[in-house]
């Protein structure tokens, strides 16, 4: 496959026109999943206008700000007042970050903030400050579309990343190969592209980048630790320096890293991972790869090519993706227009669910696909379902506690109950629900009683209630 | 943890069995004789020499001036080796003849990639270039004719999911440790008829989707399958969960998930093969701290397992084996209190249980002889250590299981 034949841009036709079903697929991929009114905006907008709602984000995105700004409590104190312990100031990170991922209005910011913690992974369990994971998070939020060579030179300042894998301690009597392997295997170029003499000498090249202390979220560049030798990489030398100097060796062995022929096709295998599909095509990767390269890594217009090419919206990339917990509770989060997340258990259930956030298994990440789905997840799906179903019901913007308007989704009392499960499957899933599915849960709400003395708005939310539990626990839901 | 569902239990019978998938418990009871394997991994790459330590060894204290055990401190095992401190029960067993020690186990061109290493060991195969699809614990039940269909009979615990070991033709078991579920399926105050109509709905939605005619994409098939078949019944999970123990567990994650084995047990399900992971052993730096709490939590998490075992009059019929994908560096990497190791090579196995050889096997590490890239080469193949697993503990003698040409080591009595 060649970069134009994967890239050609989809052309709307009376035969194949841009329709909800694309507009979702694109929905889903770039962001977290839209409601029924997001996906007509997007139809409206047409295929470009679509594409750039999501890619064009600015930098802050100023609504979003704004409404933390009003919720205000832990939203707006950032780590918490002085003293407050680390694991709590992580804590608070966690929620702020899922109000950012529920309410923001550009969710690609944020879903690429999630692909390179995931892909950058570092464990709260090892570097500890709440400061040194937040400054990370701001880095991936900051750069998420930035060219991927300024994204890796500030990973490789990083604090977290100098304390995660311990370059911070890397000198020249004893450079240490933690950093200097993950770098190569799991950040930029796949196993087999290196060799272990490689490992040992970037090891060298990357001694004295470190941090002032532990607890500061500052780099430092330290002359007196470092290897000023001359060094080979990848064959080819590349000069020892001495002094201040003695930085630009790893500025170099980065550049050298991104020019690698092996780099653009790995990233791009990994974007295609995150956005199309699980299992990434090899030509699929090159292809992509080739763009990546031809645009010196520029991911903003990689993927608006990608979200806009014909290939992207084939039926074989569609609905075929499992959801990570991020995306099953963010995504149903969204469509219930929850308000106030961080006040809901949201980033418990993600945390259960198996993805918790500032704690992935291993610096390689979580493991997606199939392998969200165990014995554990399901039940734990169904749980979050119910909670979901039962949180508190508002039609007003409310401050204070966490609540979702549950007469939205169909407004008349008098439906019957096929219709409130209808309204419910096509409003929160993405996998349309079979007709077998629609006749059990019509079934079950039949079932549904409210108290005697309960109005007819409220025995109609109770059916709502009942509905968007079962619905949810469907293993459709899994699905995008 | 132990707001146990009574609900649950008596939601379940309510509901006439709710199986949610199939139903895993009436299978498979009353076969309290059949023997247990429980894999314990060592995750991150585990170091042997500071693990069983070669205390006369000059080598050993002159590349790890900070990280060496010193003679005096180490639990001696014989004129030779001594045990990390932190491994006191584990010694104390090992001088009642209930631990087997293997020197050197390891794999030739040895890959320091954690994650490919990881393969290697969970695949059970050297070649790299072509791994197969199933681990080797997976297809050592597949080609079992006693192995029983239920998943549960292939378990894994904890927080990283199926491991590449277990996977196989047979579907195994991944759950997790078991610590929270609310399990609610109405709201509070809901007649009965609404919570028996909501658990039929869950169960009936969540049917294996060869049931669902009109489900068409893949992935939702296999979704659904997976979801389906790998799960214990929710009223096997309650059993599990209402374990009550007959021996002193300590209050750590591994010991968690080694209760919920034990729990799997003691409810009669059929688990045959059980694997727990112990992770966090990557120490490039400040290792010595780090490496005696994860030996501490190993030491007292196995030993609560294998007393709970003797307690029940399993410990004949248990077998406890540590695996890691590679042991580390000999030379250590830095000075102090931050002194790590990086990635090495060849490491020690603990085999521990009622029937093992006790001792120390396999040659011991000669550290002045190692690869170019300063590792310790390896001594005992780890396929041979598999192969006396398979062959020797779960008598599957057939050689689609490890490719043949290895033979079991002597550990086993």
């Amino acid at each position: 496959m060649t970069t134009d034949e994967l890239l050609h841009a989809f052309e709307p036709s009376a035969a194949d026109p841009w329709d909800r079903g694309k507009a979702g697929h694109l929905a889903r991929r770039a962001g977290f999943g839209a409601t029924l009114q997001e996906l007509d905006e997007l139809v409206a907008l047409g295929p470009d206008g679509a594409v750039a709602r999501f890619v064009d984000f600015p930098d802050v995105d100023t609504a979003l700000e704004a409404e933390m700004e009003a919720v205000g409590g832990e939203l707006t104190e950032g780590l918490g007042p002085k003293g407050t312990p680390d694991f709590q100031q992580v804590q608070r990170l966690r929620r702020a970050w899922v109000y950012r991922m529920v309410r923001g209005n550009f969710p690609l910011q944020e879903k690429l903030t999630l692909l390179w913690h995931d892909h950058f992974a570092c464990q709260e369990n090892v570097v500890l400050r709440g400061a040194l994971l937040q400054a990370q998070n701001e880095l991936f939020r900051r750069l998420a579309a930035a060219p991927f060579g300024e994204l890796l030179a500030g990973v490789a300042r990083d604090p977290a990343m100098l304390v995660f894998l311990d370059n911070r301690l890397s000198t020249r009597e004893n450079p240490n190969e933690n950093w200097a392997r993950e770098l190569v295997e799991l950040f930029t170029l796949g196993l087999d592209q290196y060799t272990q003499r490689d490992i040992v000498e970037l090891a060298r090249i990357f001694t004295g980048w470190t941090t002032p202390a532990k607890h500061e979220a500052v780099f430092a560049f330290r002359p007196d630790r470092h290897d000023a030798s001359d060094k080979v990489l990848f064959g080819a030398p590349l000069a020892g320096r001495s002094g201040p100097e003695g930085v630009a060796e790893g500025e170099e062995a980065l550049a050298r890293i991104l020019s690698h022929g092996s780099c653009a096709p790995f990233l791009a295998g990994k974007l295609l991972a995150w956005f199309v599909s699980h299992e990434v095509e090899p030509s699929a990767a090159n292809a992509l790869g080739d763009a990546l390269r031809a645009s010196d890594f520029n991911v903003r217009e990689t993927l608006r090519k990608l979200f806009s090419s014909a290939w992207f919206y084939t039926p074989e990339r569609r609905l075929q993706r499992v959801k990570n917990p991020v995306e099953l509770v963010v995504g149903a989060a969204r469509r219930l227009g929850l308000q106030n997340p961080h006040l809901a258990s949201i980033p418990r259930h993600v945390r259960e669910l198996g993805m918790h956030l500032f704690f992935p298994p291993s610096v390689a990440g979580w493991n997606h696909g199939e392998a969200w789905i165990d014995s554990g997840s399901t039940l734990r799906r169904h749980d979050l379902a119910f909670e979901l179903s039962e949180l508190p019901h508002t039609r007003r913007q409310v401050l204070g506690r966490a609540a979702a308007n549950f007469d939205a989704f169909l407004p008349d009392a008098n439906a019957d109950d096929r219709a409130v499960v209808d309204a419910i499957a096509d409003a929160l899933l993405d996998f349309p629900l079979p007709e077998a599915k629609r006749r059990i849960v019509t079934r079950a709400l039949g079932e549904v009683a409210a108290p005697r003395s309960a109005s007819p708005a409220k025995r109609h939310r109770r059916r709502v209630r009942a509905a968007v539990h079962l619905v949810l626990a469907s293993p459709e839901a899994l699905i995008a | 943890m132990t707001k146990l569902d009574r609900r649950t239990l008596l939601l379940g019978s309510a509901a006439g069995a709710l199986t949610l998938g199939r139903g895993l418990g009436a299978a498979g009871r009353g076969d309290e004789g059949e023997s247990l394997l429980v894999v314990v991994e060592l995750r991150g790459g585990n170091d042997g020499l500071n693990t069983v330590v070669p205390f006369e060894d000059d080598h050993y204290y002159r590349a790890r001036p900070s990280l060496a055990l010193a003679k005096k401190d180490v639990l001696r095992l014989d004129d030779l080796n001594g045990m990390h401190p932190a491994l006191q029960k584990t010694a104390r067993r090992f001088g009642r003849g209930g631990v087997a020690i293997v020197q050197g186990v390891g794999h030739r061109e040895p890959d320091l990639s954690h994650f490919r290493s990881q393969d290697i060991w969970g695949a059970g195969s050297t070649d790299p270039a072509k791994l197969p699809e199933t681990g080797w614990l997976g297809r050592a039940s597949d080609r079992d004719p006693r192995a029983p269909a239920n998943p549960v009979a292939r378990l894994s615990v904890g927080a990283f999911g199926l491991p590449y070991a277990l996977r196989g033709e047979r579907t195994a078991c991944a759950v997790p440790s078991l610590q929270r579920y609310a399990r609610r399926t109405a709201p509070n105050g809901s007649k009965a008829g609404e919570r028996r109509a909501r658990l039929r709905a869950l169960e009936a939605l969540n049917q294996p989707a060869g049931e669902m005619k009109d489900m068409d994409p893949s992935a939702l098939r296999r979704a659904t399958r997976a979801a389906e078949t790998a799960r214990l019944s929710l009223a096997d999970l309650a059993r599990v969960r209402a374990f009550e123990p007959e021996a002193t567990w300590p209050d750590t994650q591994l010991a968690t998930d080694l209760r919920v084995v034990a729990g799997a047990l003691a409810a009669g399900l059929p688990t045959r093969v059980a694997y727990v992971v112990l992770d966090g052993f990557d120490t490039h730096a400040r290792q010595a701290g780090t490496h005696r709490e994860l030996l501490a939590e190993l030491d007292g998490a196995v030993d609560a397992f294998l007393n709970e075992m003797e307690a029940r009059g399993r410990l004949d019929r248990t077998l406890v084996v540590t695996v890691s994908e590679f042991g580390r560096r000999v030379a250590e990497n830095g000075v102090g209190k931050t002194a790590g190791t990086d990635h090495g090579a060849a490491s020690v196995a603990l085999l521990m249980g009622g029937r093992v050889r006790g001792g120390v096997h396999g040659d011991p590490p000669q550290l002045d002889r190692l690869d170019p890239d300063g590792n310790q080469p390896h001594t005992t193949h780890f396929l041979e250590l598999y192969q006396t697993v398979a062959s020797s503990w779960l008598g599957v003698k057939d050689e689609r299981v490890l490719g043949g040409g290895f033979e079991p080591l002597g550990v086993l009595s």
